[in-house]
């Protein structure tokens, strides 16, 4: 089974990188399999994990197995199994409005959870780590080395904050236009800001190059294991 | 009926009439009309009587020709030429006929009486267009022209065939040439392995990653979320797969989740290939599989891992799960010694440690992401722990070679992986360098021309 597999995804591999010549027919099969593929065992995983075990199961219980009648659980169930049965409404035309209810609970509640979380996660908490002393004696750091760190990390975030300042005072007969202390600072935050995009860009090509190197390894085992069978297909 | 009116008619009428008689014996105004009651002809010759000389003077004069002045037409040019006025055409009127025989009044039985409401008072549209605009044949082709133009922007045009080998995308195969043979040279080549080796010096984020990974004891499990797709795994495979067979060479337990349904499956393939022992499962490892919900499944797991979980990836029952594994004495999240988030994405990291930081106590949070993503996760570490969101950072197959490294256990990262990869980002830099010289020197030549 793993020989087969690994033969398969040399094949795919290959197909994949047949885009090259352009778009052709092996080409369209891999995508096509690979799109059909990931959205059916998304499927099955949702229905074999959450759906039935968690929905289903507990209905079934209370009429197969009433001794094992679980309230808690047994509620949920059913809450949710009306709410599903509601949520399908929204593909009829007429029976939209209650199934909008549903959609609305999911999104508020995804939203307020979201939100909740950007609010005590990562706003105050990053708030709290700008507030860092200029010069440090704590770590192994010397003092010049402190104070450099402290120095970019205060210009930094000022810089890149002030770059996002959109504000313009409106003058009769010229354009409007940001105030200058903002115009003379912008460009320093455009320097960080380019800055983080050139890692970002750096880290996505070597990541890029890793899983394109993955690849070609396949290739290479699958063609190994082709070699290696290859009694079996009348070679010698 | 004359000789009748004649002998009847008073003797001075009489004589109006001889002398308004032609010679040819006809009266002037030609034959009388028929006559109706009480009605009497003009007497003849009415119209031929002299007229007196102050009446004949009053004839309007003939106007004077105007002499010394002759005005040759001008040509008007096309467009003063479009703008004369065309002529009005009259309305057409409907003559009036003779034969209306009026039928009221006191003019009742008399033809050729004016109606009361007369034609030419009545409300008419003009049937010419009196707005017409006249153009010219060179101004119809141009616009016709103007038409065409407006209208080719719209329509997509095919494009142009080319011939098989003329149509190729030659600097894709050509980066696409480069990069092959880089990949190819060290597994050819015995010489080309191990030419480049990966930074002795660690980062200190790495280093605290695995002094966190390597100071679990055996009594804490660690939960391992693997939110990343096959995709991804030709990066994140050697990072996780660093991590867990540490965790393995320790005897931790190891839980793995993940928020999309095809981590899940990933995740599973990854432990069996580090736990290779079948009887492994349920003793050293298990799979809880798909957790739904996005941030809300995770909020939720603060709460507590059983309700969330009914059955594990493998489709064992919960009974089993929560009460015959390593699991039944670790129901809470407070329970594990560290959590590892194996993500491709910042978002997923962020999502991860904005809602356990409603866990408490939170255990160490370590991640292990993409060397893409490590920016955007950086600001969540910090090297004192009472302050770190995240205690460790590990990225890409750099981290993972470095990882494998300093655990002193070969791998995948460390071994071909890193040789092809150092090859690969070799050529990439040459190509990087050599592009922007050939364009920078052929815009700068551009310019120059222009």
């Amino acid at each position: 089974m793993n020989n087969l597999g690994a033969v398969l995804a040399a094949l795919l591999t290959l197909f994949i990188l047949s885009y090259l010549i352009g778009d052709n027919p092996f080409y369209r099969l891999a995508a096509s399999l690979f799109v059909g593929l990931t959205a059916g065992y998304a499927v099955v995983v949702a229905l074999s994990n959450v759906i039935w075990p968690q929905m289903i199961t507990p209905l079934l219980t209370v009429l197969k197995a009433p001794e094992n009648f679980d309230v808690s659980r047994t509620v949920l169930a059913v809450i949710a199994f009306i709410l599903s049965i509601v949520l399908i409404f929204k593909l009829f035309a007429s029976t939209t409005r209650p199934a909008s209810c549903v959609t609305a609970l999911m999104v508020g509640v995804g939203v307020a959870v979201a939100v909740g979380g950007t609010l005590a996660g990562t706003l105050i908490p990053q708030v709290q780590a700008a507030f860092i002393p200029l010069w440090s004696t704590k770590g192994t750091a010397s003092f010049l080395e402190s104070l450099a760190e402290g120095f970019f990390m205060v210009v930094g975030t000022v810089a890149t904050l002030w770059f996002f300042y959109y504000g313009g005072r409106a003058r009769p007969g010229l354009p409007t236009e940001r105030p200058g202390w903002v115009k003379a600072l912008a460009p320093v935050g455009e320097v960080f800001l380019g800055t983080t995009f050139g890692v970002m860009y750096a880290g996505a090509i070597v990541a890029s190059l890793a899983v394109f190197a993955q690849s070609w390894l396949n290739v290479l085992n699958g063609l190994q294991v082709l070699w290696n069978l290859r009694s079996f297909i009348g070679l010698p | 009926m004359e000789a009748a009116a004649g002998a009847e008619q008073p003797e001075w009428l009489r004589e109006l009439g001889a002398a308004a008689t032609l010679p040819g014996g006809e009266a002037p105004g030609g034959p009388a009309a028929p006559l109706g009651a009480g009605e009497a002809t003009l007497p003849a010759g009415t119209e031929a009587a002299k007229l007196p000389g102050w009446l004949s003077n009053l004839a309007p004069a003939k106007p004077a020709p105007v002499a010394g002045v002759h005005l040759a037409p001008v040509a008007l040019p096309s467009w003063l030429e479009a703008m004369r006025p065309v002529e009005v055409q009259r309305p057409t009127i409907t003559p009036e006929v003779d034969d209306y025989e009026e039928t009221v009044g006191v003019l009742a039985g008399l033809h050729g009486v004016l109606r009361p409401q007369p034609a030419v008072t009545q409300p008419g549209k003009s049937a010419t267009q009196v707005h017409k605009l006249a153009i010219s044949d060179a101004q119809a082709k141009q616009a016709d022209l103007l038409v065409r133009t407006l209208a080719e922007g719209t329509q997509a045009h095919p494009a142009a065939k080319r011939s098989f080998w003329m149509a190729l995308p030659l600097a894709r195969l050509a980066v696409f040439a480069v990069l092959f043979v880089a990949f190819v040279t060290p597994l050819i080549f015995p010489e080309a392995k191990g030419f480049y080796t990966p930074a002795p010096r660690w980062n200190q984020a790495a280093q605290d990653a695995y002094n966190v990974v390597n100071d679990l004891s055996p009594a804490e499990p660690v939960l391992v979320a693997f939110d990343y797709d096959p995709a991804q795994a030709g990066e994140l495979d050697p990072l996780a797969q660093a991590i867990i067979s540490n965790l393995q060479r320790h005897s931790v337990p190891v839980v793995g989740i993940s928020t999309s349904p095809v981590g899940a499956a990933t995740g599973e393939a990854l432990l069996s290939r580090v736990f290779t022992d079948t009887a492994a499962y349920g003793s050293q490892y298990v799979n809880l599989g798909y957790l739904p919900g996005g941030p809300v499944g995770m909020l939720e797991l603060t709460s507590g891992l059983k309700p969330l979980f009914a059955a594990d990836y493998r489709g064992n029952d919960t009974k089993w799960v929560w009460d015959t594994t390593f699991l039944s004495r670790t129901q809470q999240l407070s329970s594990f010694g560290a959590i590892v988030l194996v993500s491709a994405t910042p978002d997923t990291v962020r999502a991860w440690v904005e809602q356990l930081q409603y866990a408490s106590p939170r255990p160490a949070i370590v991640a292990a992401v993409s060397a893409g993503a490590e920016p955007l996760v950086r600001p969540y570490y910090d090297p004192e722990p009472a302050k770190a969101q995240i205690r460790g950072l590990v990225s890409g197959i750099l981290g993972a070679a470095q990882y494998e490294r300093q655990s002193g256990a070969a791998g995948v990262a460390s071994g071909e992986m890193w040789d092809v990869l150092g090859w690969g980002l070799v050529a990439i830099i040459v190509m990087l360098i050599v592009g922007t010289l050939f364009y920078g020197v052929t815009g700068l030549l551009s310019r120059q021309k222009r």
